[in-house]
This record gives C-alpha cells, sequence and structure tokens, in this order.
C-alpha cells in the first residue's frame, strides 16, 4: 500500500502543472496553433471592419502573443504571460460589432487550417468568456 | 533696481520652462511633444497619460536601453549619458517615435 502511495506521489510531481488536455491535441498542438494564429491574423488585417484597429500596433508581437496564449487557452505546456484582455484592449473602444468580425475572421481562419467543426466550438467556447473584456462600448 | 526687478521674476520662469522641457507625455500612441533637446547627463520622465500600455526603448552605437512596461498613470525616468541624436521607440506601438538631440 506504501508503495502504491508511493508511485502516485510520484506520478503527481512528475505531471505539470499546466495538464495538457485533448483539446490542444485536437488543434494540432503548437504547429497547429502557430499556424492558425498566423491565419487568423492575416484575416484581422485584411479585414475592413477591423484591421484599423491594429494599425499602431506591433503586428510581430501580436503573433507571439497570441500564439502564447491560444496555446494556453487549448490546455497546452505554454503560460500566457502578456497583460490581461481589459488592460490590452481598454483603449481601442471595441464594440460588440468589432468583437463579432474577429470571432468570424477566427473561425475562417480555423476552416482554412481544418480544424474540424467540433473542435472549433470547443476552442471558441474557452474565448467567449473574454468579450465581456474585450468590448468596452 | 527697476531694472533688476523684471530680471528676478524671470528666473522662476525659465526654471519652471526647463523643468517642462524634461517630461514627456505618452498620450494617443504618441510621444508630446516630439522632439527635445537635452544636455548630456540629463533625464527625460516619461508620464504614460494614455489608455494604452507603453514602454521605451533606445537601440544606439554607444547609446542604449529598453524599458519595461508600464501602465497609464506611471512614470519612467531615463537618462541620456551619450551625447547624440536619439530615436525614442515603443515596441507595443512602433509608429510612436521621439528624437532626442542630447548635447
Amino acid at each position: 500500500m506504501k508503495a502504491l502511495a508511493a508511485t502516485f506521489f510520484l506520478l503527481a510531481l512528475a505531471t505539470p502543472l499546466w495538464a495538457q488536455d485533448a483539446l490542444f491535441d485536437d488543434m494540432g498542438g503548437q504547429p497547429g496553433i502557430n499556424k492558425l494564429v498566423d491565419a487568423s491574423v492575416d484575416n484581422y488585417l485584411a479585414d475592413p471592419r477591423i484591421k484599423d484597429v491594429f494599425s499602431e500596433s506591433n503586428i510581430d508581437r501580436i503573433r507571439a502573443e497570441l500564439k502564447d496564449q491560444f496555446c494556453a487557452v487549448a490546455g497546452g505546456p505554454c503560460r500566457y504571460t502578456g497583460h490581461s484582455m481589459e488592460a490590452t484592449h481598454k483603449g481601442l473602444h471595441l464594440t460588440n460589432a468589432n468583437f463579432n468580425a474577429l470571432v468570424e475572421d477566427l473561425q475562417t481562419a480555423m476552416d482554412s487550417c481544418n480544424i474540424p467543426f467540433a473542435t472549433q466550438n470547443r476552442f471558441l467556447a474557452r474565448l467567449a468568456p473574454m468579450q465581456h473584456q474585450v468590448v468596452t462600448r | 533696481m527697476k531694472k533688476l526687478l523684471p530680471l528676478f521674476l524671470l528666473v522662476p520662469a525659465a526654471a519652471f520652462a526647463a523643468d517642462e522641457a524634461h517630461t514627456v507625455v505618452q498620450k494617443g500612441r504618441a510621444f508630446r511633444p516630439a522632439e527635445v533637446n537635452i544636455n548630456r547627463g540629463e533625464s527625460l520622465t516619461f508620464t504614460n497619460d494614455d489608455e494604452f500600455i507603453h514602454q521605451i526603448y533606445v537601440q544606439a552605437p554607444g547609446f542604449a536601453f529598453d524599458s519595461d512596461e508600464r501602465n497609464p498613470g506611471q512614470d519612467i525616468t531615463e537618462t541620456f549619458t551619450a551625447p547624440g541624436t536619439f530615436e525614442v521607440r515603443c515596441h507595443i506601438h512602433p509608429k510612436m517615435k521621439l528624437v532626442v538631440h542630447v548635447k
């Protein structure tokens, strides 16, 4: 019994805190996330509804931070170290229309990356709570 | 004495002007003013009066710094230890540019 407990204890120590889940793997792991972020950002920059939101921003930095954030949201082995959604979006004065355009562009990117519809919905469900942190007017 | 009085009154005004010239405000994703003149060894205080997080950096031969990020309402002071003309930039907002002439 003691040996069993010790085994469980050692296993617990060996398990990373981030507890990688299936969504991350279903999205293609880090290469899949990277591809998705690049496709999404390309869509944002080409979308006349929201492209101006990014006109003053460092796009390379946004891509890098989104890759960490999407990875973390999907349950991958990343830690998002960027600022809160409130802090980064506060001055942009985004509307629900802006947010919806962003989600549409993300869905288009997920389609182009061949992410299955059910997987898309699982990922979007994790992003949905950010809506009220991003939309400020 | 009458001629001395105006000169005496000018001293505090000049000191105030010099103090103002050493403060740069970050607002509307821009530096205000966009160009300043200072002497070697003097400092500039950057006040984030914006709705965005900012940071500042200089990458020049012989003089460079790269600050932490500052939330709205926070200040950061940097001392310019080398003479020359430097561009101060923000990693987050690449269009922000301040030109600093250091004598």
